[in-house]
């Protein structure tokens, strides 16, 4: 978390404010870049009605598999205290030391009501070279209801 | 004097080795070029590879990462062989790419059959990667082992 963190203009508001709401009608947004690091919890509290993302991460399943892929899973931590589902939108890019994007991921994920803190779990798999390469993490999560 | 060696060195093959029943190569990497092996062993020749960008179709990718395809790029590994047997026979190939510092990037290993009685034919390897490593490839090392099936 020491290294330097790259934003785009756009998320300069950003900086103000953990996390980004839209205006008018449009879904709750969460838009920042942070740096990338496997395994640590990114806090991000974004709520939205009954809704609450509390956190994300990456985390290892099984290092060194195969020959030169990584498989990973990203952790979403959430709340929705309403009685009906909604749907979160998720958008996330690893970046290089320079901001060039090396992989990433979009998902849309159901937020299931009555939920306390549960957890969605995303498996996949990139070249782990991408992976010690990266730096930052760009997230975007738009929350809509289902 | 010393810019003409470093020119010389660029242009030629940074490493080729010939071990009995295996061709090793280490050459600049350029996708699409087709790589000189001119290699025999028994009855098979390996007359060249090549790594090069494939458009269209499904690949595994497609399947295991569903519209998440956008950082990926799909290329085929091309070997052209004969095998004068009336046997199949095995290439096992071990390549890698690597950057400027000699990192690995991707690669692919494992063994592809070389059909008995071919003559020039071909064997191909798909496989996605990412573009971001394809980028910033500068090396394109290869070693296939030949023995029989």
């Amino acid at each position: 978390m020491g290294q330097a963190i790259a934003r785009t203009a756009a998320l300069a508001t950003a900086m103000l404010s953990p996390w980004l709401i839209a205006s008018a009608a449009a879904a709750a947004t969460f838009d920042e870049t942070v740096p990338f690091k496997v395994a640590r919890w990114i806090d991000l509290e974004l709520t939205e009605g009954p809704i609450t993302i509390h956190r994300l991460r990456f985390a290892e399943l099984r290092p060194g598999d195969t020959h030169y892929l990584q498989s990973f899973e990203i952790e979403i931590e959430y709340s929705n205290s309403g009685k009906k589902d909604w749907e979160m939108d998720v958008e996330l890019e690893w970046l290089d030391r320079a901001g060039s994007p090396i992989d990433g991921y979009s998902t849309d994920e159901g937020l299931d009501d009555g939920s306390d803190r549960k957890l969605i779990e995303i498996r996949t798999s990139t070249l782990a070279y991408g992976l010690r390469k990266a730096e930052q993490l760009r997230i975007t999560l738009a929350l809509v209801p289902d | 004097m010393r810019l003409i060696l470093v020119l010389a060195l660029l242009a030629a093959p940074l490493v080729a080795e010939t071990k009995s029943d295996t061709i090793t190569k280490s050459v600049p990497f350029q996708l699409g070029s087709w790589i000189d092996l001119s290699f025999t062993e028994g009855p098979v020749t390996l007359h060249r590879v090549r790594l090069a960008e494939v458009r269209g179709g499904i690949t595994k990718s497609d399947l295991f990462r569903p519209g998440n395809t956008e950082h990926l790029r799909n290329v085929e590994i091309e070997l052209e062989y004969s095998n004068s047997s009336s046997d199949d026979w095995e290439a096992h190939l071990d390549v890698t790419w690597k950057d400027s510092e000699g990192r690995v990037i991707d690669g692919y290993r494992d063994d592809e059959s070389l059909d008995d009685k071919s003559s020039h034919d071909h064997t191909t390897v798909k496989l996605s990667t990412l573009r971001y490593g394809i980028d910033r490839a500068t090396t394109f090392d290869i070693s296939i082992r030949v023995t029989p099936d």
